[in-house]
């Protein structure tokens, strides 16, 4: 089992393989990227946040969601990209809330994830982004992306 | 067209102006002999595989204090050395891939003041030539001919010098050879030999004068034309050519030069339309000047700063035309070299769809083109654009595999704008999906990059690396290593030269 340091040295290299590296670590190294989530370095935290989305054990949610909540946006992009690795449910929560994110970055990847989640509460909420979005980028691919979902 | 700076080479040293021969069998490999501070003939090589290896003594062989080694590579995998021996005897040994180094041997009783040089061309594989100005002041040729060996010691058609006086020799090709020399009368004299006419006379090449000893360079840019070069009697540097058609020019001063009398002017020919000349001036600088066909000669400058005692001889040898290593006793008596490689270009366009958070977006420009400099290639910043693509930045990479890429990516790389096809485009987004430092992968003909935002000081440099050719490494010294280059142990990151071929012989560089 590798330390906590020998996790975060893993995820700081510029290219990852993350199904290899799910295989390779599994889901005991979940504890440790919970701990990575939580200090929350752009740096890492993302990468940690969307392994344990690829790992998708039991505890794999309340990682993703944990990062959800971080106070960086490249960390909740990529908890929306492992949002999409999850169990449906889970998935449909996170994705969820990140619908609702102030950053129009974080609700356009949340947006692309809720396209592969098979739960029509999200389709109805990117039809309402569709037509609300403050943002006009957003709208547009929403609108794009619920023609998608409908299919 | 950059020099680097001088080095010692593995911590060798030798008297104050001994010469240091150069030879490259082959491109990748030079081979350097000296006399060093204890007399003995001392050898080390350069592969570009293994770096420099240590100097060690040539079978035995001595020679007094500053004696200059020939040497001559008949082929390859063959080499022979001539050295005039402490005790005034002409010897030779060689080397030969298979068996190694030979002992010394005494060619034909030959003999000739201490420190004298051996001159030897290898006209064809199986043939040598030998000259030099003998104990009695006349000048002598042998030969060897693989099917009949060492031949006897014959003056070359009554020619004489002072003791000591080096014999230039050069064959334009295989059936002719030129001999130039600085006279017992202080004039410059040339003879040659034909393999239909055999020697002819001596005769004073167009007025030209020397002090007694001053060695003549000459260079073949090709076989009907010769340039010649040397420290005339006021100091001044002249040259003179012939050519086939008009025979020989008058000397002419090469760019106001001038250097202590007898200095050696040594002199390569890269290429046919170009020449460079090295020489100690007369303040003790190391310096080069060039003549191209295109442009005429250049202004003398000094070469990395270097210095050298006066009258010190430079080495020159171009392994490439587009690369020259130089060798030199420096003023503290140890071996110094540097080299200098065409740089050539590579053109990046920055396109920022978001700026980088960890990293100033210049601190990471910077240290691309640092380190691409420090191996010839100057990173040119094309063009920089802001890109207003919001859902393309935080990038869908896939996999991140060369020559597989995602609609998102296709998508991006299609804003080139003005870039040509074989420019690199490098995207600055925030974040890519799967999250990563920066991805190297791209569609044939677009070659691109992308760059997060929490990319390393060398994330760029090392995917730009990656569009160039090259794979990952485990030395966390080296700028491709796999393991993050946030964790590169010794900054400035490095190059090997392996690497350094794949990316100048990258389309994208030119
Ligand atoms: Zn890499």
């Amino acid at each position: 089992m590798p330390t906590l340091d020998e996790v975060r040295k893993e995820l700081d290299k510029d290219e990852l393989d993350y199904p290899e590296l799910a295989l390779a670590l599994g889901p005991a190294v979940l504890p440790h990227l919970k701990t990575l989530v939580a200090e929350d370095e752009p740096r890492i935290a993302p990468k940690a946040a969307y392994l344990a989305g690829i790992i998708s054990a039991d505890a794999s949610h309340e990682i993703v969601a944990q990062a959800a909540q971080s106070r960086h946006d490249v960390v909740r992009v990529a908890a929306a990209a492992a949002a999409a690795k999850l169990p449906t449910q889970q998935a449909a929560k996170v994705a969820g809330q990140l619908l609702g994110d102030a950053d129009p970055g974080v609700r356009i990847r949340a947006m692309k994830a809720a396209a592969t989640i098979d739960e029509p509460s999200l389709a109805a909420k990117v039809k309402t982004m569709s037509e609300q979005d403050h943002d006009p980028h957003v709208r547009g691919l929403a609108a794009s992306t619920y023609q998608r979902m409908r299919q | 067209m950059s020099w680097h700076s001088w080095f010692n080479v593995s911590g060798g040293a030798a008297a104050l102006r001994s010469p240091i021969t150069a030879i490259a069998r082959n491109p990748n490999h030079l081979d350097l002999f000296v006399t060093g501070t204890d007399g003995r003939i001392y050898s080390t090589w350069w592969d570009a595989a293994s770096g420099w290896a240590n100097w060690f003594n040539v079978s035995g062989g001595m020679a007094a204090l500053g004696s200059p080694i020939t040497a001559v590579a008949r082929n390859p995998n063959h080499l022979d050395l001539f050295v005039t021996g402490t005790d005034g005897r002409i010897y030779s040994t060689w080397w030969d891939a298979a068996s190694g180094w030979a002992n010394w041997f005494n060619v034909s009783g030959g003999m000739a003041a201490l420190g004298s040089k051996i001159t030897a061309v290898a006209r064809n594989p199986d043939h040598l030539d030998l000259f030099v100005t003998g104990t009695d002041g006349r000048i002598y040729s042998t030969w060897w001919d693989a099917s009949s060996g060492w031949a006897n010691w014959f003056n070359v058609s009554g020619g004489m010098a002072a003791l000591g006086s080096p014999i230039e020799a050069i064959a334009r090709n295989p059936n002719h050879l030129d001999l130039f020399v600085t006279g017992t009368d202080g004039r410059i004299y040339s003879t040659w030999w034909d393999a239909s006419g055999g020697w002819a006379n001596w005769f004073n090449v167009s007025g030209g004068m020397a002090a007694l000893k001053s060695p003549i360079t000459a260079v073949a840019r090709n076989p009907n034309h010769l340039d010649l070069f040397v420290t005339g009697t006021d100091g001044r540097i002249y040259s003179t050519w012939w050519d086939a058609s008009g025979g020989w020019a008058n000397w002419f001063n090469v760019s106001g030069g001038a250097a202590a009398l007898g200095s050696e002017i040594t002199a390569v020919a890269r290429n046919p339309n170009h020449l460079d000349l090295f020489v100690t001036g007369t303040d003790g600088r190391i310096y080069s000047t060039w003549w191209d066909a295109s442009g005429g000669w250049a202004n003398w400058f000094n070469v990395s700063g270097g210095r050298a005692a006066l009258k010190s001889p430079i080495t020159p040898i171009a392994r490439f035309p587009d690369h020259l290593d130089l060798f030199v006793t420096g003023t503290d008596g140890r071996i110094y070299s540097t080299w200098w490689h065409q740089s050539e270009q590579l053109r990046v366009h920055v396109k920022v769809l978001s700026e980088p958070t960890t990293v100033a977006r210049a601190t990471m420009m910077q240290s691309m083109r640092d380190v691409y400099a420090s191996v010839g290639i100057d990173v040119v910043i094309a063009s920089e654009e802001t890109l207003n693509l919001p859902t393309l930045n935080d990038l869908d990479v896939g996999t991140c595999v060369v020559g597989s890429t995602t609609a998102e990516q296709n998508d991006l790389f299609g804003h080139r704008n003005s870039a040509g096809g074989n420019d690199i485009c490098v995207y600055f987004v925030r974040s890519t999906v799967p999250p990563l430092n920066g991805c190297a992968a791209h569609p044939a003909g677009r070659p691109s990059a992308v760059i997060t935002s929490v990319a390393s000081p060398w994330t760029m440099a090392h995917e730009c690396g990656h569009v160039l050719g090259l794979p990952h490494v485990d030395d966390p010294n080296r700028l491709m290593m796999g393991g993050g280059t946030w964790n590169i142990t010794n900054p400035p990151p490095d190059l090997i030269q392996s690497e350094i071929n794949t990316m100048l012989e990258s389309p994208l560089t030119v």
